[in-house]
């Protein structure tokens, strides 16, 4: 018998030819795709929220959307700030213990009048609005702080971005 | 192949559940009987099975129907049990061809076959597993030497040269079987 003939002879033997495995296998093949069903989804749904994550931390950490017009009314934070830090909790006919009597001179004094800005309407607001508080402070009558309030802040804008600080200068022999 | 074939694997494309099914319990006889012949024992043959089955479902988008299903199957098992043997025996492939020196018969001693399934199954279980792999390939699945050698990594000349031996092999073991069953 040649080799071709006993080829033919066992193809032909095992052709159609069948064995029914057990149950059991069928459970685990049909266990074993959901389970991977089930991560893949799982994947996915991971994927989608990271990604969603992702997008709102950047839509909060991007830059603030561009000044207000000038008209456009001041925002309300505006409001707060400088009071706090001005309006100390002393009797306003007592003076405060181990403040000690500031000199007067203009150059001495601290200036916390912010200054002017022409891109920040709310740096405007806070400009203004010091001169007020300053008022305040006077009637509560502070001994031996002697307030220099100016009506108009230290810099001072000529043309363009150009800031400047008046000074005065003397020269000594 | 059938409309409703097609129909079946469109719906096993889209990951129809009971689609899946129904082609599992059409093909699972076919696919375990081909794994059966590439391993020891019902228990791999199963463990090829169901790793096939995940691996047809998982691919299936790929199978064009163009192609005959069955035989897309028969390959998957096939290359499911080679990858299973490699991963089980990594160096018994070499080993199974070195032990086996003696061709104890020739094809030509046998005028007339007549020997059951059971019997030629039973015969083929008996060879050294890297002849077994060679004959069921060629044999049984009809693939070429060049694809047996690329698929178990072996040389073009040893797949010829174990074929010739398994169908040698072989034959002897059969001729121990009719000799056994005429003294019965």
């Amino acid at each position: 018998m040649k080799a071709e003939e006993f080829d033919q002879y066992v193809r032909a033997q095992f052709e159609n030819e069948t064995v029914a495995p057990r149950a059991e296998v069928e459970d685990a093949v049909f266990a074993s795709l959901s389970a991977a069903t089930r991560k893949r989804r799982g994947i996915a749904a991971a994927a989608i929220l990271l990604v969603a994550t992702s997008a709102t931390a950047l839509w909060l950490n991007a830059p603030a959307p561009a000044p207000a017009q000038p008209d456009a009314p001041a925002p309300a934070s505006t409001e707060v700030a400088v009071p706090v830090a001005v309006a100390p909790a002393i009797p306003a006919d007592q003076p405060a213990e181990g403040v000690a009597p500031v000199a007067s001179t203009p150059s001495d004094e601290p200036e916390r009048t912010a200054p002017k800005s022409k891109e920040t309407p709310a740096m405007d607001e806070h400009a203004t609005s010091a001169p007020v508080i300053m008022d305040e402070v006077a009637s509560r009558g502070l001994s031996g702080v002697e307030l220099h309030a100016t009506s108009e802040p230290q810099l001072q804008q000529l043309e363009g971005e150009k800031w400047v600080l008046p000074a005065t200068v003397e020269v000594k022999d | 192949m059938e409309a409703a074939d097609i129909n079946l694997i469109e719906a096993c494309k889209r990951g129809k559940p009971s689609a899946q099914r129904e082609v599992y319990t059409r093909f699972s006889p076919m696919m375990f009987a081909v794994a059966l012949r590439y391993t020891n024992g019902r228990a791999d043959a199963e463990d090829i099975l169901q790793e096939a089955w995940i691996k047809v479902f998982r691919h299936i988008k790929s199978f064009s129907e163009h192609n005959s299903f069955e035989g897309w199957l028969r390959r998957i098992v096939v290359n499911t049990a080679i990858t299973h043997y490699r991963r089980n025996q990594k160096h018994a492939f070499q080993l199974d061809v070195d032990e086996v020196h003696a061709t104890p018969a020739d094809l030509e001693a046998f005028k007339e076959l007549d020997f059951t399934r059971e019997e030629l199954a039973t015969a083929i279980a008996q060879l050294p597993k890297g002849y077994g792999m060679v004959f069921n390939m060629y044999v049984i699945e009809g693939y070429k030497h060049k694809e047996i050698a690329e698929q178990l990594g072996i040389d073009l000349n040893t797949s010829k040269s174990q074929l010739s031996r398994a169908r040698k092999y072989l034959q002897g073991i059969l001729g121990n079987m009719s000799k056994r069953a005429q003294k019965a």
